[in-house]
């Protein structure tokens, strides 16, 4: 017999038992597992088939959903979790727009009753652009949504094709157009370093989109991971990944030509016009409160994190049987300060290093400029990322974590 | 005829002692195994059962199927000989061990199969048993093979010993066939023990073997007088002087006597557990008949290799001196001083007989006391004279002087490589490399050439036999002995990353070998150095002057996990990871260095690179 030597997972009961108060905006995010095909690169927790599981569906989904917001509501109510009104809403996947609006809609409502939302909140969906009429987009405004996401990746077809996206730039750009018209904020995704991706595509990509009048635009440097479909191909030697100083030289055209065109970054990945950053997400590096739902879907509250099972069979089972389907983990003050570190280094707003001092008995003149290889500034007791900082950040966290964690 | 009680009492003249020379795979242990079911010192079933489960068998029972030393008995014209079979070790770092084994025979079965032919290892332990002067029975074995060359091998024993081809005896230790005819030719041809029976108490030893239940076990063979079990004995050059516990002879059990006589071969056991106190070469003498003045011959055990051993996590250090303080009880020929690095952290230089001794040490350090080591790159130890007439040992290369040096002395050994004649230019070759003085060439038969070279013992301790291996197919084989030394050119190449130089990583190498160091040291790095966020460059130097450089480019974008969704556990778990992994490494210039790095950078791959290789042939060129 095998033991496992790790402990087994808090409940949902331990989870509760553990909470510390703690006062921050709550959020909720709902994710949506199905995909008409999977990306070639993509490593998220989502399914081709429509029938996930006994009684998981698309059409019996949003049903589930409400008996995990149910569930949850209880959770928080024993355990003195305080239940606010969400500050924004966060549909993601998958494909949202897999199910239809409608289905959006009612699932919307359910967290309005059950929690409520905060009135002028932020109300996203992701959304593939061929898998979205224009009439649907109007549904979607009509319903609350405010915000749309689409997977946009990349204007050259050949590189769609690489990466197995399924629309063409045209229907982008008509998804895009009909979004607009709708009075939806726009945002795109863009990868960069893509295999075989010349300089020039990338150039042409962030052009093109950086013409189109979009609120919001994030992009993100292509991870190949093993057991995907890219995976297998670079194991085989059939593709190539692109080099960090080639990934590095792709963020910095990035940066460079959104800024000229009037978007700022607020987080490493993430660029918006003015005032029109995606809070939902910024919530995530700001370390607020929120409640995900749906399989494999993670949560956040005060000290506490956790995640609903990933599997579609035992995340229903697990609900028609009564219970909440989760599992997660209790942080200490070590790893909530480690959390805070490496989040905050991520944003232009940077890490407040005199409140960290406070709270850790540290020396911000620990911390000086030059030892940090150009890779951060110290203003004002705040520590901020250059554009280095932000392609090095990880190396430019674990740097502060040595000096404040040892 | 064979004889089942055995005699544990014979007159001189009735002992024969014989030791069997052979090359690995030439069937020495099968033509044992044969002699002693053949003399019925063990039955078939017997021979069955410890095969089976030796190990076990030998702790339990005391039986030593492969023992140092196998007395069995042997009737020929109605009277029973006592025949002792001395087993002697199989490598060149063990020299010293093979020539007290044979200075305990008065002859030797020089055994060699029919289908290879004669090999460089059994060469060389032939000439000792020459220079012994023991009679040598030469016998073909495996003749009952297909390959077997056995008219080619036999006329190659015939030029070598001066003998005619009928004094060749032919066997198949598997089958049995002719073992008879030895055994009749071991009591005929090799003299009986020539020792004064009544003289001072001699003896002499010949191997000393640690057994963590009974101790040191100490084989012996008396030379003139006797040892009784109740005597006090003496040994002479330790100057300890014990009763023993008890005294015996292997048949191949350990059996107990109450005296060995003159000529005898057999086993002490004192109760001492530290075999610096029982050395191969030592003479064994006793306070009732004691001797004045000791046998020739012997030798302090004499470090041929030196490595710093470190281990890889520091806490392990303490660890590590109580195994090397347990592990020389019964191995005395290791030596070892403690030794700090800048890059390795607290360790010990140690002193090895050769490579394959310093091998098999940090594999038992390893494997019987759980240490996880890092070895530096092997050296040998110079005698360095100073201006000022001062004179100075170096065993490891931060202790070599930068200046005012007047001369640099470097061991040197003489070698003998027997190698098919068609390598023979890729063997002379390979020896010119190392800077080798070609002493004399010989053939032996038609197709097979000994070639002898001097050459410095740094050359061959890195890499050599590899090379020879391969350039001769594996049909090359090779020996050595220590033979003096050599005024030699020689420098420091040190290696620095980022500027800092890192001890653990310097060579005293030939002046015309720096370069090549420097090259593949630097090259090595660059591939196992991980890019940091920073330009790394990479040097090697001799004292001031730089002569190799890499350039190892910064890193530009660190990709490690992203946080969709809000994943942020994962994340926090994987920078957890990271953080942990680089606390174990090493910090050499700001640079932090894996542990495998330095594993893989003074390991003795070859780094084969068509750069290397053209950079090499244009700076010889120069």
């Amino acid at each position: 017999m095998k033991f496992s030597n790790t402990l087994p997972s808090p409940s949902p009961e331990d989870l509760g038992r553990a909470y510390k108060a703690s006062e921050r905006p709550f959020r909720l995010y709902v994710h949506v597992p199905f995909c008409r095909k999977r990306c070639g690169y993509c490593n998220f927790n989502t399914f081709t088939s429509y029938s996930l599981a006994p009684g998981f569906d698309r059409s019996t989904y949003p049903s589930l959903l409400e008996k995990e917001m149910e569930k949850a509501k209880k959770w928080q109510e024993e355990y003195k979790i305080p239940l606010k009104p969400a500050s924004s809403v966060f549909f993601g996947g998958g494909t949202p727009t897999l199910l239809s609006p409608g289905q959006l809609s009612q699932i919307l409502e359910a967290v309005r009753r059950t929690w409520g939302i905060e009135e002028g909140a932020e109300i996203s969906v992701e959304a593939n652009p061929d898998s979205v009429e224009g009439k649907e987009l109007f549904e979607l405004k009509k319903a609350g949504f405010t915000r749309v996401s689409f997977g946009i990746q990349s204007w050259e077809p050949r590189i769609l094709k690489v990466l197995d996206r399924t629309h063409s730039p045209e229907a982008a750009w008509r998804a895009v157009r009909k979004a607009r018209k709708a009075g939806l904020s726009c945002s795109a995704d863009l990868i960069y370093g893509s295999p075989s991706e010349k300089r020039k595509e990338w150039i042409k990509t962030v052009r093109f989109t950086s013409a189109l009048g979009l609120d919001h635009v994030s992009c993100y440097a292509l991870s190949i991971y093993p057991r995907t479909k890219m995976g297998r191909q670079l194991e085989k030697g059939e593709i190539r990944q692109e080099s960090d100083s080639s990934q590095a030289a792709d963020y910095e055209i990035a940066d460079s030509l959104l800024s000229r065109r009037g978007y700022k970054w607020y987080e490493v990945s993430n660029w918006a016009r003015e005032g029109k950053e995606c809070l939902h997400n910024l919530g995530y590096w700001k370390n607020d409160d929120w409640l995900g739902l749906g399989p494999g879907a993670h949560s956040h509250f005060s000290n506490l994190r956790f995640w609903d099972f990933s599997r579609p069979g035992a995340w229903a089972g697990t609900l028609q049987e009564g219970l909440l389907p989760w599992e997660g983990e209790i942080l200490s003050d070590r790893e909530m300060k480690e959390e805070e570190i490496f989040l905050g280094l991520r944003l232009r707003s940077g890490l407040d290093l005199e409140k960290l001092q406070k709270q850790a008995g540290a020396k911000i003149q620990n911390v000086p400029g030059p030892s940090l290889y150009g890779l951060a500034v110290l203003k004002g007791g705040v520590l901020f990322p250059t554009r280095r900082g932000r392609l090095l950040n990880d190396f430019l966290i674990r740097s502060v974590m040595d000096r404040f964690l040892g | 005829m064979a004889k089942s009680k055995p005699e544990t009492f014979f007159p001189q003249e009735l002992i024969r002692n014989f030791s069997i020379i052979a090359h690995i795979d030439h069937g020495k242990s099968t033509l044992a195994d044969r002699i002693l079911s053949l003399t019925g010192a063990l039955s078939d079933r017997q021979m069955r059962e410890q095969y089976l489960d030796s190990m076990d068998i030998e702790r339990e029972r005391g039986i030593t199927i492969k023992s140092q030393a196998v007395t069995v008995n042997w009737e020929k014209e109605g009277k029973t000989y006592a025949l002792s079979m001395i087993d002697t070790p199989g490598h060149v770092d063990f020299n010293y061990e093979v020539s007290r084994a044979l200075a305990a025979c008065e002859g030797c079965v020089l055994l060699v199969d029919a289908t290879q032919g004669i090999e460089a290892q059994t060469l060389s332990n032939l000439y000792l048993a020459m220079q012994n002067d023991l009679a040598i029975i030469p016998v073909l074995n495996k003749i009952d093979l297909p390959g077997a060359k056995t008219d080619e091998v036999r006329s190659t024993l015939c030029d070598l010993l001066g003998v005619e081809g009928g004094e060749v005896l032919e066997v198949s230790a598997k089958t049995g066939f002719g073992v008879k005819e030895l055994l009749d030719a071991i009591v005929e041809k090799i003299p009986a023990p020539s020792g004064n029976p009544d003289g001072p108490t001699r003896a002499l030893i010949f191997d000393s073997q640690y057994d963590p239940y009974r101790g040191i076990i100490t084989y012996i063979r008396v030379v003139d007088g006797n040892i009784e079990a109740k005597d006090r004995i003496i040994q002479m050059k330790s100057g300890s002087s014990l009763v023993p516990l008890e005294l015996g002879i292997v048949d191949p059990f350990m059996r107990p006597v109450e005296m060995l006589t003159t000529g005898q071969v057999g086993y002490v056991i004192t109760g001492i557990k530290d075999v610096r106190q029982a050395q191969v070469g030592d003479t064994i003498t006793c306070e009732r008949n004691e001797a004045k003045e000791p046998l020739k011959g012997y030798k302090a055990p004499e470090s041929m290799v030196y490595a710093g051993l470190f281990p890889l996590e520091t806490d392990q250090f303490p660890l590590l001196r109580q195994s090397l303080d347990k592990l020389r009880l019964n191995d005395a020929s290791i030596s070892y001083t403690p030794e700090t690095s800048s890059a390795l952290g607290f360790g010990f230089r140690c002193g090895f007989l050769g490579l394959l001794h310093m091998q098999i040490v940090m594999e038992r350090l390893e494997r019987e006391f759980g240490l996880d080591l890092i070895s530096t790159a092997p050296n040998v130890h110079y005698r360095v004279e100073m201006a000022d007439g001062s004179e100075i040992t170096v065993t490891n290369p931060t202790q070599f002087p930068e200046n005012k040096v007047k001369a640099v002395w470097e061991p040197v050994i003489e070698a003998s490589i027997i190698t098919p004649k068609e390598y023979v230019g890729d063997v002379m070759k390979l020896c010119q490399e190392h800077r080798g003085k070609m002493l004399g060439m010989e053939y032996l038969g038609p197709d097979r050439v000994c070639l002898r070279y001097k050459l410095p013992t740094g050359e061959i301790i890195f890499g050599f036999f590899d090379q020879l291996k391969s350039r001769t197919k594996g049909y090359a084989t090779l020996d050595y002995a220590p033979a003096g030394e050599q005024k030699a050119d020689l420098v420091r190449v040190d290696i620095l990353i980022h500027g800092e130089f890192s001890d653990a990583l310097s060579a005293i190498c030939h002046k015309d070998k720096a370069y090549e160091y420097g090259l593949k040291m630097t090259k090595k790095l660059k591939k196992l150095i991980p890019r940091q966020q920073f330009e790394i460059p990479i040097q090697a130097a001799i004292g001031q002057r730089i002569i190799a450089r890499e350039t190892i480019s910064p890193l530009r974008k660190d990709v490690l996990a992203k946080c969709y969704g809000g994943d942020i556990t994962r994340k926090r778990k994987l920078l957890e990871k990271q953080r942990e992994g680089k606390k174990k490494m090493k910090v050499i210039g700001n640079v932090a260095i894996p542990q495998e790095a330095f594993i893989s950078a003074l390991s003795l791959e070859e780094l084969d690179d068509k750069d290397i290789r053209e950079k090499l042939k244009a700076h010889a060129r120069k």
